[in-house]
């Protein structure tokens, strides 16, 4: 009579314990999948739940050797220092996973997996921008960055104090928090330039652009940035699921003089029968490497299939090379290169292949791809990729993990991912950036536009931007 | 000839000065007569709106509205003329920067219930990102709907879920979860399937309504509202040439279609009796129509002369409508 007493007081306090957090089934059982993946030594806590209907109970135990921690409810969250120091010891290790489940209906679920902990760190901050994903129109964006190893996250940059004026995203340089820019668009806008805590807003555009600066990237010397310029033309497809195509009818590629505030030209990169664009320096900063295809009437845009290629830069003189190499074919591998990355080492490129277009977010076969720079051979980063769009992608300084927006949820929203890499160019599976409750990404309605990694946090706040307005 | 090619010439050359009624208001006007209109339109009850829209209103989302309630209940064209008609804005409304919030919302509607899922998830994708809190349950609803559609049960599930936390929408989201899906739920999801472009895709700017109006009835030429859609943005917009090139001749048609389809013969030289029957003209049409020619010459163009008898024709329309810039 007492045991069942208890039985019912437990059942009840379980029930209550999960009000308001309706879960939805899901066939892999947990929610974010966190099974079989390799994490950083210094990521924030593995918040997770468990999916199946009709729960009564949940128990999970956590073992790595000696270690064993344990679990009790449908969501297993940890507190940070509890995580911190369990991970800790099992650097390098594999923390096993063993959970029973008890049913109302009766009967019982194991479910087992296991955790690999990587004695590679990633770097520590992320900055992104969160957005609806819809264009053309916007309503109170920010910029923020989170901190990877705990739960912290501040606003950057803000609509509340800019006149709710559209900002892009905000890349570092490398993953350097002392050298990083963003765009603030509209009126007194410009690129705004983080350097050394030290912010100055810096036009970027001459009249012999086609538009303002677009995509790019800030040089490892950091004086100088590549950019694509380009007239971009949001289109709609009427086929359902296939939703948003960008279509550039313009697009070259120029190189900014920071310091000088100038734009430096060269007329292989701004041809008018091609479109160039996506550009990314390479590890060493003495090439450029971006995208490049033929121009063509948005009708075609189906046709319109883009190269890599590489072209030279000369840092102490500010010039460019004589001749653009093709480093991967797109005619050859049937589909589109866009936004190359190059590990912080040399040895790899990045990049995120299409059928088509040069816009991947809303491509659902949109995966990411890594390229041999020494070999020239490329393949797709399996592991790391999904039947939904997988771009945008960002390495550590170490070149031990990329961290990726990808949309495999449900197709519309792009969270942060991330994947080890080994040294073979292999990707572990990929996991969702933890957050402190594990059900945050069902109940969150923005994207995470362009995830950045910073090895430090980035020296301002949304409070210093105002005065760059005027 | 010579009476034929002055009507030509004046069908051809419509510099429009004066339309008492029919003018085009730039802003939106809210409250709570439009989202009322807005409701019904949500739960499809066209009756509703009929009863209640103002057909002389000279709000464009009211205009939109009573256009939609008469389209679904496959009246379009009846009283097409009878109606204020701001422009294309009577059939389809903006969604841009400069929209408010019950337009971007308002502009999803039509093409949720013509099957283009494409525009109808954008703008209620916007009308999310401009909610209070980010937060709107009707957006949560119509994206649930457009994703349960379309088969993006991922979607769908994310917004389902998000719905459960509303007492008013719990039922229906558990009725939809993908998954768990009551057998009258499924029918009633491939019955709205049935209207989706599969065939064949388009990719067009966001405000190239006739593409996307081309690609739903090229998909499924029985989706007659779209039809009725594509004939009526044209009319309405006073493009000629591209009705009669979408338009199919058919016995008793629409007399609204049949004032149209005789100003793209007149201009193209081609009233006769054999033109006259292969687009099926009935005669009262086209004794209307020399009437009003007659008048329009006579008057050299005076619309007060043409208005007591004409003023609900299309002919007065392409003649006089014009959009009022303010």
């Amino acid at each position: 009579m007492k045991n069942r007493a208890l039985h019912i007081t437990l059942a009840a306090t379980l029930l209550l314990s999960s009000c308001g957090r309706y879960v939805p089934d899901r066939a892999e059982g947990v929610f974010p999948d966190y099974r079989d993946v390799t994490i950083p030594v210094n990521i924030a806590p593995l918040q997770y739940h468990y999916t199946a209907g009709g729960l009564m109970g949940a128990k999970t135990v956590f073992e790595c050797e000696e270690l064993r921690v344990t679990k009790r409810g449908r969501f297993v969250e940890w507190e940070l220092e509890e995580w911190r120091s369990f991970v800790r010891e099992c650097a390098g290790k594999s923390i096993s996973v063993s959970a029973t489940l008890r049913h109302w209906k009766g009967g019982k679920e194991k479910i087992s997996f296991s955790i690999q902990v990587s004695p590679d760190s990633v770097d520590s901050y992320l900055t992104y921008r969160l957005i609806e994903p819809g264009y053309e129109v916007w309503h109170e964006v920010e910029l923020r960055e989170r901190c990877l190893e705990n739960w912290d996250e501040r606003c950057i940059a803000t609509y509340a104090n800019t006149s709710n004026a559209c900002m892009n995203c905000h890349i570092h340089s490398g993953t350097r928090g002392d050298l990083s820019m963003f765009y603030l668009r509209g009126k007194g806008g410009g690129a705004i330039l983080n350097s050394g805590g030290s912010l100055r807003k810096l036009r970027l555009r001459d009249s012999l652009m086609v538009s303002s600066t677009v995509y790019g990237e800030i040089h490892p010397e950091g004086r100088y940035g590549v950019f694509s310029s380009n007239i971009i033309h949001p289109l709609f497809h009427t086929r359902p699921g296939a939703r948003l195509e960008v279509y550039d009818s313009r697009s070259d590629l120029v190189v900014a003089d920071l310091d000088k505030d100038s734009i430096l030209h060269s007329p292989i990169v701004e041809r008018a029968d091609r479109l160039e664009t996506f550009p990314c320096w390479s590890a060493d900063g003495r090439s450029i490497i971006f995208c490049k295809a033929d121009t063509a009437s948005y009708r075609e845009v189906e046709n319109i299939r883009y190269d890599l290629c590489r072209i030279g830069f000369d840092s102490s003189t500010g010039s460019f090379g004589p001749v653009v190499e093709t480093i991967w074919d797109a005619s050859l591998n049937e589909g589109s290169a866009c936004h190359p990355k190059a590990s912080p080492d040399g040895r790899w490129l990045v990049f995120t292949k299409a059928d088509y277009g040069t816009f991947p977010i809303w491509h659902r076969e949109c995966d990411l791809w890594i390229l041999d720079l020494a070999s020239g051979e490329a393949r797709a980063l399996e592991g790391a990729n999904s039947p939904y769009s997988d771009s945008y992608h960002s390495w550590s300084s170490n070149g031990r993990w990329l961290l990726f927006a990808s949309k495999r949820e449900d197709g519309q929203y792009g969270r942060p991912y991330l994947c080890h890499i080994d040294d073979e160019g292999n990707a572990s599976k990929a996991f969702v950036l933890p957050q402190k409750e594990s059900d945050f990404y069902l109940r969150f309605f923005k994207s995470f536009n362009i995830p950045d990694l910073g090895s430090a946090p980035v020296p301002f706040g949304y409070e210093d931007i105002p005065n760059l307005l005027h | 000839m010579e009476r034929l090619r002055t009507i030509i010439c004046l069908f051809t050359c419509t510099a429009l000065l004066f339309c008492g009624c029919r003018g085009v208001q730039k802003h939106s006007e809210g409250g709570e007569h439009l989202l009322e209109l807005d409701l019904a339109a949500r739960s499809g009850d066209w009756n509703r709106i009929l009863e209640i829209a103002d057909p002389a209103s000279t709000i464009s989302a009211e205009a939109y509205y009573l256009n939609l309630a008469h389209a679904m209940t496959g009246r379009l064209t009846d009283s097409l003329m009878y109606r204020y008609q701001p422009f294309e804005r009577g059939l389809f409304l903006p969604v841009d920067q400069n929209q408010d919030l019950f337009t971007i919302w308002a502009a999803g509607e039509v093409w949720f219930r013509l099957g283009e899922m494409t525009m109808a998830e954008h703008s209620a994708i916007l009308s999310l990102a401009f909610s209070e809190g980010h937060k709107s349950e009707k957006a949560f609803v119509r994206l649930a709907q457009i994703n349960l559609i379309t088969g993006d049960d991922n979607a769908a599930a994310k917004y389902l879920t998000q719905l459960l936390e509303y007492p008013e929408h719990r039922r229906w989201a558990l009725e939809y979860m993908p998954g768990r899906q009551s057998p009258e739920a499924k029918a009633r999801l491939e019955e709205k399937r049935a209207l989706l472009p599969l065939s064949k895709d388009r990719i067009h700017p966001g405000s190239d309504a006739v593409s996307a109006l081309q690609a739903l009835m090229e998909a499924n030429p029985g989706n007659l509202t779209a039809r009725d859609y594509l004939l009526c943005h044209h009319i309405l917009t006073k493009n000629i040439t591209a009705f009669a090139e979408a338009y199919q001749p058919v016995p008793n048609a629409p007399r609204v279609y049949q004032e149209a389809i005789l100003i793209h013969l007149a201009a193209s030289n081609q009233i006769n009796p054999a033109k006259l029957s292969e687009y099926c003209i009935d005669p009262p049409v086209f004794e209307d129509f020399s009437r009003y020619t007659d008048i329009y010459i006579r008057t050299s163009g005076n619309s007060h002369a043409l208005e007591k008898d004409f003023r609900y024709s299309y002919w007065f329309y392409n003649h006089f409508a014009r959009i009022n810039e303010k």
